[in-house]
């Protein structure tokens, strides 16, 4: 699986070839085997621990100096080697050919056109695969040795130039091409910046209708069906409150990822398929470098906030695109913790105009912990941010085949794994909420008013409404609130724990520590703010 | 001089790379060995396209592909311009 940008198969996939039954595993994209990255560790494995009986080396025709150098580097190992030069319908649009012969005689072994694309020399690649595989040869493993890597470079660049020669010019257009001058455009910062905001604010435009729209069809959809299943339920459960918990949950819990988890899924991996092909990601990464650098994360993590600020379950889905590991744990904690959705804005807005709130006090309050929370992460990381070296891959139009191939292989595990955990994590939450109110009460209304200063009534429904966010008319607006009141209450809203449709895919994306890690950091926040506020506001 | 300063449009040889004081002595490897697979070191020709505002990345291109570099990294990339081609 391969896309328009570094780092998208840091894993191994393998399949096997139809007809002939040859077991092919696809390696990370890697210009070295200087093993300093994991994608380098991982084809080192393959190569030394695996033995494979081929290799197919692809590639990029456009660009064979830079890339030669790992075909060198591999021939060291005496495994028997096919080249694959790929990219073949763009090395003609660049108005250029590659001598595919000259190619193959200076690397000593066979050399084939292709062109993934259009599908150009991919049988006839099949076919070498399937003839090569049966003469096996086993030769010695020789690793090429680190230091070889610049002369391995040199001579990368020397064949490339040998073997590379301009078309003769029958209809070619003089001058750089429309990528090129895209290209040359975007190197420009102002025009960098104004059509990499246009787009990113298109795109949480998109989200802030697509993602509410598309919740308020599947409900009406799927409403009666909710209905029915819950009053079935009850028929068939014993008598009891726990029956009645389970009646309303189940249906809910089946509904709700429909809903809201599986759109925001769909309209997530589609737009990080698009921009992985068209080359932008890298571009957003390099502009954004600066300003995410504030919050020690690395350009990439531009993406996921701004999505964070649409919805918190693509931003949390999105933050696979962060380079590395540690990146990726620590903006997703801070976007499930503290990026407020569309929603949470207009919920907060709508109670603070309401009351005559101040919304620079949940704003500060957000900023703040925001950078508060970000250097604990760091500090827990125990490692700065890898300073920003990344490759600017050519901008492309994308292939939509491709956009739809990758979302659905990502989309796989919604019903196996997503479903059972929203409702099994409904069931609980209702539960504990039953449980937890009616005992205790005037020992939480002492706490909500004199701790927090806001009316019991309005703490539960702070808690509600962090749990789900639509039912914020329900509760907060239907109260007659103070304006100091309603500013403290929207700050904890703000602040508060993740939603449950964020909370289940951060449990996916990264595990229930990363869930447990950000239920307790948004709480020790909303309710310190609360705290504090109470204390500190007139 | 360093990458970041010199003029965009410009091509220039990689003179020397000087470590950033900011960065661990495995950070500034690892970095090291990135710049190098994309053909950033001493020797190499470098094309300066573009960077992005003054406090941002900086765009070279290096080996056929356009690559873009933390200031800081930028800055402690130091370079030669080459002699100018006449057309």
């Amino acid at each position: 699986m391969t896309s328009n940008y570094p780092g998208t198969t840091v894993e191994l996939v393998s399949g096997v070839m139809p007809g002939s039954g040859v077991e092919l595993i696809d390696t990370p994209g890697i210009y070295s085997l200087k093993a300093s990255t994991r994608e380098q560790e991982v084809t080192k494995e393959v190569l030394e621990g695996r033995s494979p009986g081929l290799i197919v080396n692809v590639v990029d025709g456009t660009n064979l100096g830079r890339h030669l150098s790992l075909t060198l580097a591999l021939l060291n190992y005496g495994i028997p080697m096919i080249l694959a030069v790929n990219c073949a319908d763009r090395v003609r649009g660049q108005g250029k050919e590659v001598d595919i012969d000259a190619l193959a005689r200076a690397t000593g072994t066979p050399a084939i056109a292709t062109s993934a694309m259009t599908g150009e020399g991919v049988e006839e690649l099949k076919r070498l695969i399937e003839g090569q595989i049966s003469n096996l040869r086993i030769g010695p493993g020789l690793a090429g040795t680190a230091n070889d890597l610049r002369n391995l470079q040199r001579e990368a660049v020397a064949i490339a130039a040998a073997v590379t020669r301009l078309r003769p010019a029958e209809g070619r257009s003089g001058g750089p091409g429309v990528g090129e001058r895209m290209e040359r455009a975007l190197d420009r910062p102002a025009a960098a910046v104004l059509g990499l905001a246009v787009s990113l604010v298109a795109a949480w435009a998109f989200i802030s209708w697509a993602l509410p729209a598309a919740e308020s069809a599947v409900r009406l959809i799927l409403d009666p069906v909710r209905v029915y299943l819950g009053s079935l339920l009850e028929l068939v459960l014993p008598q009891g409150t726990l029956a009645s918990i389970i009646a309303e949950a189940v249906p809910e819990g089946i509904v709700l990822p429909l809903a809201t988890v599986l759109p925001a899924m769909i309209l997530a991996y589609t737009l990080i398929a698009f921009l992985e092909d068209t080359g932008l990601l890298g571009r957003y990464a390099a502009l954004g470098d600066t300003a995410t650098g504030a919050l020690s994360l690395p350009g990439q993590a531009l993406i996921p906030f701004m999505l964070g600020f649409g919805c918190r379950v693509p931003a949390i889905l999105s933050a696979r695109i962060l380079p590395s590991g540690e990146a990726r744990r620590n903006a997703s904690i801070l976007i499930a913790s503290l990026v407020p959705c569309a929603a949470t804005i207009s919920l907060g807005w709508a109670t603070l105009a309401r009351f005559r709130g101040n919304p620079a006090v949940p704003v500060a309050a957000l900023a703040l912990s925001a950078l508060a929370l970000s250097r604990a992460l760091r500090w827990t990381s125990g490692r700065t941010k890898d300073p920003l070296v990344l490759e600017l891959p050519p901008l492309r139009m994308p292939a939509i085949r491709n956009i739809l191939v990758k979302t659905q292989m990502r989309l796989a595990g919604f019903f196996t794994h997503v479903l059972p955990l929203v409702v099994a994590m409904n069931i609980a939450i209702r539960v504990l909420m039953y449980a937890g109110v009616s005992p205790g009460s005037r020992a939480l209304a002492a706490f909500s008013q004199g701790i927090l200063g806001v009316p019991v009534q309005a703490f539960l429904g702070v808690l509600l409404t962090m749990l789900q966010r639509y039912l914020a008319p329900l509760f907060l607006l239907q109260l007659p609130l103070t304006a100091r009141e309603a500013t403290i209450s929207v700050t904890m809203v703000a602040l508060g724990f993740p939603c449950l449709p964020s909370a289940v895919t951060l449990w996916r994306e990264l595990g229930p520590k990363a869930v447990a890690v950000s239920f307790l950091v948004s709480t020790c926040f909303f309710l310190g703010w609360g705290a504090a506020l109470n204390l500190v506001l007139p | 001089m360093p990458l970041a300063s010199v003029r965009e449009g410009g091509r220039y040889e990689v003179a020397w790379m000087a470590r950033p004081q900011a960065l661990s002595d495995a950070s500034w490897r690892s970095t090291l060995s990135r710049l190098e697979e994309l053909g950033l070191f001493p020797g190499e020709t470098v094309e300066k396209v573009g960077s992005l505002g003054p406090l941002g990345a900086v765009i070279v291109k290096a080996a056929g592909s356009r690559v873009a570099v933390s200031r800081d990294i930028a800055a402690s990339i130091l370079v030669t311009p080459l002699p100018q081609v006449l057309r």
